[in-house]
């Protein structure tokens, strides 16, 4: 570990982090984890030694770990051992027919073609249909550019020294115990680098949405934006997710170099369990970016309506002069899913600035926290940031927690900070039915606006899907 | 007196060290369920409370002695040495406690305190109660419990002196119960000039119905003291709660409160304000909870933050914790320099950049001293930190 | 000469503002500068009063024939230079009384005064709130903290009389006010007018001008003052608009 490496260690706390993960289907091998399942996995994959090594040192370091307990979430105690950590894909339905009716009518109504629906339900697909052809037509662009975008397992092989460079430099094995375990066990995710200069000219993978998704339950991700370049980067997509895999826990790493920006956009719609949260999706996850160099700008956005148990914190790191972190989120639970999740902004260069926009909807029985830290060290002359994290509740069952921790050490620096909680106003529904709009229409109105700042920030095409999800995960909430 | 070093001994040995009575069996359940502070906890993730923990120290038991008749209460090294005539005070082996206390230090402090100074107040009155400190090296646990009873209107300056002691760990702090529609205010003025003493300070507060709590906490100076508060508060209760803390050198001085809406309509007011300067540490944890119980409540909390220069550190955590929907709630916090806009406008006046400076961190102090009713004692208040304050500005 | 401005050059972070700009202010006459949005009207009175954003690239400013552009802002309220700001900044928990009352012992005390004593200085002050229409419960108040934005302009003009400045910059004093605010603070503009004094009015409306009649106009455009003239300009603008002048040159 360099110098550099170790100072961002030392300034990022463990007890604490970030990530994601995506998803499907599959079977398992035997379950349980040690040596030789991971050994087993990376050659499998056909990875390279020195990759199998890494695995190996990160399992040491997680055996040693505690799984941390301080969020304010409340789920049963996860066996790791009766996990399986290698699998081969399922047999798949033969037909939509064999699969379930909720979901058909949720991609209905979400507006999703008939072919993608096949992919997403994970309906085995003879004819090679268009999102494939597409995507290579893209892919050849990208090439042109410089632009590798590929799979990281591909990176793995093919570009080795970015990766040995790279990976584990922002988020470290051992930064904390979700982030160990996917280190040691990760199955796939994408590998992104854009050259110097180079602007990318699409949102990468919203065409690849249907391939990307072989990925598993430990995904592991890692977008390198090289000097003065631009990356937009879409992850999930609203279409409700089964899987079979309850605990995921996947890694993201960021890395803008100089005078460039990342911006990395995120649905997670994860299957929530059922109204006593059974079968929900535990989802443990390490988000971080660094903004290395002077005039760099890492941006996360994300809308968040699945899982049962949600745990993530996308963080950015802002160590060149005059880099720029935002954080919008948009986090919804209702049923019985619980949240904490927000992030954490850490300023060591100069006239950084950093921007927290969180909106937190409750409704039903669902527990929604934000959580985020604010430090600012010594070094961060001219530091600014602003947070604003506001919880609307639905409903006297639910609750909505905001728990910032706001640290300074520069005088110069300047912190604001400001948090509210609300039901939504009898005065603004009433206004919106007296006017004829039904109650539901009005709710989901009145959220939407609540929420505007954060869908804003989305990508075009992924914002429309946002505010559809949002309407559908509403739905029988209110009343 | 025996030689007590809380960090090397394990939970067993130290609910050993309770005596079978009711409050201290309480306090030892309690405990166990906790556990024994460290670095992992929440509340005492900036104050390091395990290093005063690993101090060699003689444990300091309190001694009863002859107590002089005085306007004032005042407490010696944990023991009653004067007390105004006319107030009702005790020393009981067994109170009523918080069975669920966040702070373990409020029942290690129950447990190794041997007997309990009460106060029962049944009619309107204001009193002082002045600490005093006297031992080196010592750990010194004492515990004071008030009852307010129905409908009383109570307002309690607190103090501090020491004789310069060296090297003490203190463990102090209130059981305070009020009656339906009473009134308590403490005014407590923490002024450590001398970087002396230690203190671990955890207090409960229970209101009942209609009942208010108004706390008005003025931290000044040096020191490593922590004061951990907690407030029940039952049907239409109110908490009223104030804080202001400059802080300077190498001072760690950390106030963590945890307010919970235990009965509907209750109503909190908080507002916090800090100054830090030199390698100070100030640590605002506040949390307000509102149950599913506490319908209708109101709840509001701020605090505003100058850092005078780079080495000092301010750790501000507002939070809110909500499991009902018929509520207003809300939260805000800045931390940040003195406003140069303020600062240069007051120039453009004629006034010097020192000058400036000065008035504006003595009005940001004072908009918390205003809270404080009693003129005199406000003048006072704010004496202490004009005081400092110009001291600071001659080094 | 009440203010020389020579050749001005100033720029507020990367970019600059002003542009060259001359300008000469005389004793006892009333100047008023107008100028679009943009033209950097509030920079020139920032830079004049000595403002943290601003810096000063090149030129000079001269103050009763001394440069001023290296002094400090208290230095230059010192000597008898006033800005009223266009939005005066609240600062919490400084009463008026005692800010008002540090500003002109300051003053008095550059001048080789003895100060004022409470009893005095509440007088002085009382009289002059009552002049401005202004409560005398104001003077107890936080420093701007919930002022209206009429009582702000009423605050500022109470400052301005107290100080006894000799030259007076009123960045744009009578926007956002109401007919009777208005001539109060036209009213404190007049008791102060003398043979000895200089105002400079910024403001991009002429309404102010009808009560202060001014006795020079200057047009200020892109950083540089483009126009000169007398009242008949006012008249000119508002019948024709900006681009008419601009068109003329």
């Amino acid at each position: 570990m360099n110098e550099e490496q170790k100072k961002i260690q030392e300034v990022v706390s463990r007890e604490y982090e970030l990530g994601f993960s995506v998803d499907i289907e599959e079977e398992t091998a035997p379950p349980g984890l040690n040596e030789d399942i991971i050994r087993f996995l990376s050659k499998k994959k056909g990875e390279p030694e020195w990759m199998t090594n890494m695995r190996i040192q990160a399992f040491h370091i997680w055996q040693k770990m505690e799984e941390p307990r301080w969020a304010h979430l409340k789920y049963d105690v996860i066996d790791y051992q009766s996990i399986s950590y290698y699998a081969a894909p399922k047999k798949k339905p033969k037909s939509l027919d064999e699969v379930d009716p909720e979901i058909l009518r949720a991609y209905e109504k979400l507006g999703i073609p008939l072919e993608e629906q096949k992919a997403l339900a994970g309906v085995a697909v003879d004819a090679v249909f268009d999102s494939v052809s597409i995507g290579t037509t893209f892919k050849e662009k990208l090439k042109e550019m410089g632009i590798i975008f590929c799979s990281i397992s591909e990176a793995i092989k093919e570009y080795p020294e970015l990766i040995q460079k790279y990976m584990f430099s922002v988020v470290p094995m051992s930064d904390n115990f979700f982030a160990a375990l996917n280190s040691a066990v990760f199955t796939d995710g994408t590998f992104v680098y854009v050259p110097k200069g180079v602007r990318c000219p699409l949102e990468l993978s919203t065409y690849f949405r249907i391939n990307a998704q072989n990925t598993g339950q430990f995904e592991r991700t890692l977008i390198i934006a090289d000097e003065g370049s631009y990356v937009s980067y879409n992850e999930g997509c609203s279409a409700p997710m089964r899987d079979e895999n309850q605990l995921h826990a996947a890694v993201v790493e960021l890395i803008a170099l100089k005078d460039a920006e990342i911006k990395y956009s995120t649905i997670q719609n994860w299957y929530p369990g059922d109204e006593e949260g059974r079968g929900g999706i535990y989802n443990f996850v390490t988000k971080r970016g660094v903004c290395a160099g002077e005039n760099s700008k890492i941006s996360w956005t994300q809308v968040e309506t699945g899982s049962a148990i949600t745990w993530k914190y996308p963080s950015c790191v802002l160590k060149g002069d005059n880099s720029v972190g935002e954080f919008y989120s948009v986090a919804i639970t209702t049923k019985a899913q619980q949240a904490d999740t927000g992030t954490k902004m850490i300023h060591i260069g100069k006239n950084t600035s950093s921007t927290i926009i969180s909106k937190g909807i409750s409704a039903m029985r669902g527990q929604n926290s934000y959580r985020g830290l604010v430090k600012i060290q010594a070094s961060a002359q001219n530091a600014r940031n602003y947070s604003e994290c506001d919880s609307l509740l639905i409903g006297d069952k639910c609750g909505a927690h905001t728990f910032p921790y706001l640290e300074s050490k520069n005088a110069s620096a300047q912190i604001e900070h400001e948090a509210t909680t609300s039901k939504i106003s009898d005065e603004q529904l009433f206004y919106l039915r007296q006017r004829g709009i039904n109650e539901e229409d009005a709710v989901s109105m009145i959220v939407h606006g609540f929420c505007k700042e954060v869908l804003a920030n989305l990508p075009m095409e992924f914002a429309a899907e946002a505010k559809d999800l949002l309407n559908l995960t509403l739905e029988g909430s209110v009343g | 007196m025996r030689e007590l070093v809380l960090s090397k001994m394990d939970l067993n040995s130290i609910l050993n060290l309770s005596t079978k009575d009711k409050t201290k069996a309480t306090a030892a359940v309690a405990l166990s369920h906790l556990g024994l502070p460290s670095k992992k906890t929440e509340h005492y993730r900036y104050f390091d409370i395990t290093q005063l923990l690993s101090k060699n120290l003689n444990l300091y038991q309190p001694v009863a002695q002859k107590a002089d008749q005085n306007e004032k209460l005042v407490i010696e090294d944990g023991a009653i040495a004067s007390f105004p005539s006319d107030l009702k005070i005790d020393v009981k082996d067994e109170i009523d406690i918080d069975k669920e206390h966040f702070d373990q230090i409020y029942y290690i402090n129950h447990i190794i305190t041997p007997n309990v100074i009460t106060i029962e107040i049944d009619k309107d009155i204001e009193l002082e109660v002045v600490h005093r400190f006297s031992k080196d090296g010592v750990i010194l646990p004492y515990r004071l419990g008030i009852a307010v009873k129905n409908g009383a209107k109570v307002t309690l300056y607190e103090d501090f002196e020491d004789k310069n002691i060296k090297e003490s760990l203190i463990f102090y702090g209130w059981d305070i119960s009020l009656e339906k529609d009473s009134y308590f205010e403490l005014v407590r003025v923490q002024n450590e000039l001398k970087r002396s003493y230690s203190m671990v300070a955890s207090h409960f507060v229970k209101a009942d119905e209609s009942s208010e709590f108004s706390i008005k906490s003025f931290d000044i100076g040096e020191g490593k003291i922590c004061h951990n508060l907690k407030v029940d508060l039952l049907k239409d209760a109110k908490c009223d709660a104030k804080h202001l803390v400059y802080t300077d050198k190498e001072a760690v001085r950390a106030n963590v409160i945890k307010i919970n809406h235990k009965g509907k309509n209750a109503k909190t007011e908080q507002n916090a304000r800090h100054v830090l300067k030199d390698k100070s540490r100030a640590i605002f944890d506040a949390l307000i909870k509102v149950e599913h119980s506490g319908i209708g409540a109101s709840a509001h909390q701020n605090n505003k933050s100058i850092l005078l220069n780079d080495k000092a550190y301010m750790i501000s955590k507002p939070q809110l914790e909500i499991y009902i929907d018929e509520l207003e709630a809300s939260h805000g916090s800045t931390t940040g320099q003195i406003d140069p806009e303020e600062v240069f406008y007051l120039r453009t006046r004629g006034i010097n950049e020192e000058e400036a400076k000065k008035m504006i961190v003595l009005g940001f102090m004072r908009e918390i001293i205003e809270e404080v009713k009693d003129e005199e004692k406000k003048d006072e208040i704010m004496r202490r930190f004009e005081e400092i304050y110009n001291i600071d500005l001659i080094e | 000469m009440m203010l020389e401005i020579k050749d001005l050059r100033a720029k507020i972070g990367e970019k600059e503002i002003i542009k060259g700009l001359n300008l000469n202010l005389e004793k006892g006459k009333v100047h008023a500068i107008m100028g679009p949005n943009g033209a950097g009207k509030s920079t020139l009175s920032k830079t004049i009063v000595g403002h943290y954003e601003v810096e000063v690239t090149g030129g000079d400013i001269l103050f009763k024939g001394e440069s001023i552009v290296d002094m400090e802002p208290e230095e230059r309220a010192l000597k008898g230079i006033f800005m009223s700001f266009q939005n005066p900044v609240e600062v919490p928990g400084v009463t008026n009384a005692y800010f008002l009352r540090t500003a002109v012992n300051a003053k008095r005390e550059y001048e080789g005064k003895e100060p004022l004593n409470a009893a005095e200085f509440l007088r002085m002050a009382r009289e002059y709130a009552k002049l401005l229409g202004m409560k005398p419960e104001m003077l107890n108040r936080s420093l701007n903290v919930g002022f209206s934005g009429g009582e702000k302009k009423r605050n500022e003009i109470l400052q301005m009389l107290m100080l006894d400045p000799d030259l007076i910059i009123l960045d744009e004093i009578d926007s956002g006010l109401d007919i009777d605010a208005l001539k109060a603070v036209s009213e404190g503009i007049n008791k102060i007018k003398s043979p000895e004094k200089t105002f400079l009015i910024i403001t991009h409306y002429s309404r102010i001008l009808e009560y202060v009649k001014p006795d020079y106009i200057h047009i200020l455009k892109d950083g540089k003052v483009v126009k000169t003239g007398g009242y008949e300009l006012v008249k000119k603008l508002e019948a024709e608009g900006y681009k008419a002048i601009e068109e003329e040159q």
